[in-house]
């Protein structure tokens, strides 16, 4: 059953025997298991309920309805947007669809670095079976690939570069092009179609636009889940919620599980709680094509080929390197390309059609802090303070000089980025001016679509905040299961990660095992 | 924001260097008038309701709008014919806080002090179109606080006018595949 916040006109009390905060990645595949197991199951998700037919395929009305924050939620300094979905489905129901599994090298390195002796990758073969199931996970078709991807596919293999076509969990795909806006046809199978549906088939009950503030610890090793009832957009408070359960399951996500549990008090004992963001931070790319080459990157699958020969991936210090991924679908945000106005700037919009999109992603290693102020009303304010290091730095500069390259070489006229302040490249003899890019507050804006950490694994409190099953170290009974777990960003897309790490956990449990 | 000593000094010298070369560049430029301008924004603002901006928060908008994206060139369509300034008006949060504080600090600035930066007489929104352009873009070279002013008032400008529809047969784009308007907040008491 999905309960919307407009449909309680009362505050409420309820009992459970489980609560699962969050309905995305995570949150979705623990609901999926609770319920199967029998148990009485209650998600809270404070975003509302949207459905194919509310998604009108514009960014004006979508990243307000859908995103955190409406899609502004930057780092403290303001030059990285932290992007994430807050709605029914988390970010699944706002993502590309790409599905990658944990690197290899990433579990290595968890194993040398961590002693994460239980995530291997023969340990985690039936996660994936099940998840990649549930998603319908197969090898984006031909037809939905756009000439905007194609291009990197295309000059990738005259150069002899490494590149390929992503896997996808989609069904019916008609290539609209519009993922990041949620998708109109009910073809990107986020948790939204797949674990949540089928959660409240077995009887669970979903609540949407109810917002988990803190969690009280009661007699006999209970718990007690105080929320607030929110008003659809604005957030307003409206009702106070309690529920009474046994086992919490955390999956608000990499920002706001670590506010949860800090605001509960359960940070004494973890002094790892809230630190260890990885962003893996990524920057937009446009490139003026010639006249005759049209790109029209807003129609098909939006992100659906990699150029992967920069990859450095390393058991020593798991993703490493640079690599490029078209994207597409988003007028709005990429009239934002470039450093001019005016008639400058009209006449680089008039190549929309003819320039190609694309991301330049740049691995990181954990290095933010979360920090978090709350409203009277309960409200929380994050604040996600991030450094770039000056190895990332120089690697960015070594990953923009190749990327420009790159698209000289496949015919680019003119290449710009989301800086307002950095001018654009016209030919390769320009690129040594990429050793001076402003990388500093104001002058670029990054974005990150993969936060993790916060509440990474580790085998002990001193060194992480939940244990290899997913469980807090200082608390009975209490998960956590989405992107905060990661001790080092897992792949260059996180929702499979997320989910293969969920279902483990969540199936041995209900398994009780 | 809006007081110039926020601007540390070096800065301030390189932002009133630039800005003079800036200006000097265009000086002699056709320009739209003034009068035109104002007489656009009172005729817009007469037919619109405004929900968070101000009348005059308005104007000066408006004027950023038709400097960002002034009419003709690659394709005729400005902000001026869309009312970006209303359209902008219609999307902002009357609950938050310090957007709207750092919307009204960004227009104050612009408006009253960058000129004078610049040694420029008046008002941003009195400038001839030529120099407004000239002026945002030494806002844009000068660093710190006036790039931020530069970046946050032509990122609103260009994302509420390249999502709206009229703008899109003059870059090429065929828009959304579903017409359907703005999704549906239940009305509750909060
Ligand atoms: C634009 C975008 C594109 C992406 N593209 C891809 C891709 O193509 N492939 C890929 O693998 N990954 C992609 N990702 C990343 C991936 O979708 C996320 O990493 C993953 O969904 C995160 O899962 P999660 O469970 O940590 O949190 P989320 O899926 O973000 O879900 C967290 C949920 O918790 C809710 N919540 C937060 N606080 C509270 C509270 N106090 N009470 C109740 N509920 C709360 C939120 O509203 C949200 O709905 C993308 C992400 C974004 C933002
Ligand atoms: S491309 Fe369009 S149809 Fe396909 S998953 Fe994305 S939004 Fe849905």
């Amino acid at each position: 059953m999905i309960i919307q916040g407009h449909e309680i006109f009362a505050p409420l009390k309820l009992k459970t025997h489980s609560v699962v905060v969050g309905s995305g990645a995570g949150g979705g595949v623990a609901a999926y298991h609770m319920a199967a197991a029998g148990l009485e199951t209650v998600v809270l998700e404070e975003g509302g309920y949207f459905q194919a037919k509310d998604f009108n395929q514009r960014e004006e009305d979508m990243m307000p309805a859908l995103y955190r924050s409406k899609g502004q939620q930057t780092t403290t300094d303001g030059m990285i947007y932290v992007w994430q979905g807050s709605t029914f489905g988390g970010s699944t129901v706002i993502n590309t669809a790409d599905a990658t599994p944990i690197e290899a090298e990433v579990l290595h390195h968890w194993q040398q670095k961590f002693g994460l002796s239980e995530l291997t990758e023969d340990n985690l073969a039936a996660s994936y079976k099940r998840v990649y199931k549930m998603l319908n996970v197969h090898r984006l078709e031909d037809q939905i690939l756009n000439a905007n991807n194609k291009l990197l596919l295309e000059t990738a293999n005259r150069l002899g570069y490494k590149a390929g076509v992503f896997e996808s969990n989609r069904k019916n795909c008609v290539g609209s092009g519009y993922c990041f806006q949620g998708c109109a046809y009910d073809a990107k199978q986020g948790t939204n179609l797949t674990y949540l549906p089928k959660a409240s088939e077995l009887g669970a009950r979903i609540y949407t636009d109810v917002r988990v503030d803190r969690i009280e610890r009661l007699f006999g090793g209970k718990y007690r889940v105080h929320a607030t009832v929110v008003a659809r957009g604005s957030r307003k408070a409206r009702h106070p919620v309690e529920i009474d359960c046994e086992r919490i399951i955390m999956a608000a996500g990499t920002v706001h599980t670590p506010a949860i549990l800090k605001r509960s008090g359960f940070d004494k004992g973890l002094p790892q709680l809230g630190k260890n963001i990885s962003l893996q931070p990524q920057i937009g790319l446009s490139a003026v094509m010639p006249d005759s080459q049209k790109m029209t990157s807003w129609r098909g699958a939006p992100q659906s080929i990699y150029m992967s020969e920069f990859d450095d991936n390393h058991a020593e210090h798991g993703l490493g390197g640079f690599r490029m991924e078209g994207v597409g679908g988003m007028v709005g945000i990429f009239s934002h390309f470039g450093n001019t106005i005016g008639h400058d700037h009209k006449r680089l919009m008039a190549e929309y059609p003819n320039t190609h999109f694309s991301a330049l992603l740049v691995p990181d290693q954990p290095s933010g802090t979360l920090d978090w102020e709350w409203g009277p009303d309960g409200k929380v304010k994050p604040k996600i303070q991030y450094k770039l290091t000056e190895e990332w730095k120089q690697r960015f500069k070594r990953g923009y000089k190749t990327a420009a390259e790159f698209l000289f070489e496949a015919g680019a006229r003119e290449i710009n980025c989301n800086s307002p302040v950095f001018g654009p490249i016209t030919s390769p003899d320009q690129l040594s001016r990429i050793d001076e890019f402003p990388l500093e507050p104001g002058m670029v804006a990054l974005t990150s679509a993969h936060v993790q950490g916060s509440c990474r694994i580790g085998l002990n409190a001193d060194v992480g905040v939940v244990d290899q099953n997913l469980q807090l170290h200082n608390l009975d009974n209490i998960f956590v299961v989405d992107g905060s777990v990661m001790p080092t960003t897992a792949s260059t897309h996180t929702m499979v990660p997320i989910m293969v790490m969920a279902d483990r956990a969540m199936h041995k449990l209900a398994q009780g095992a | 924001m809006g007081n110039k000593t926020n601007l540390p000094s070096a800065t301030r010298r390189l932002f009133l260097r630039r800005s003079l070369l800036a200006l000097g560049a265009i000086a002699a430029a056709p320009a739209m008038t003034t009068q035109a301008i104002a007489k656009t924004a009172d005729s817009a603002s007469a037919l619109s309701s405004l929900s968070v901006l101000s009348q005059e928060e308005y104007r000066i908008l408006t004027v950023v709008g038709d400097t960002v994206v002034p009419r003709g060139g690659a394709f005729n369509l400005g902000a001026l014919d869309i009312d970006l300034a209303t359209r902008i008006d219609s999307y902002l949060d009357p609950d938050d806080a310090p957007m709207l504080q750092g919307l009204r600090g960004a227009l104050m600035f612009l408006e009253h002090k960058a000129p004078a930066l610049a040694k420029m007489e008046g008002t941003f929104s009195a400038l001839p179109a030529p120099q407004r352009e000239g002026l945002l873009l030494a806002l844009r070279d000068t660093g710190g606080d006036a790039t931020a002013v530069y970046a946050a008032l032509r990122g609103l400008c260009t994302f509420y006018f390249y999502t709206h529809e009229h703008a899109w047969p003059g870059v090429g784009y065929d828009g959304p595949l579903v017409k359907r308007g703005r999704p549906v907040y239940p009305q509750v008491e909060a």
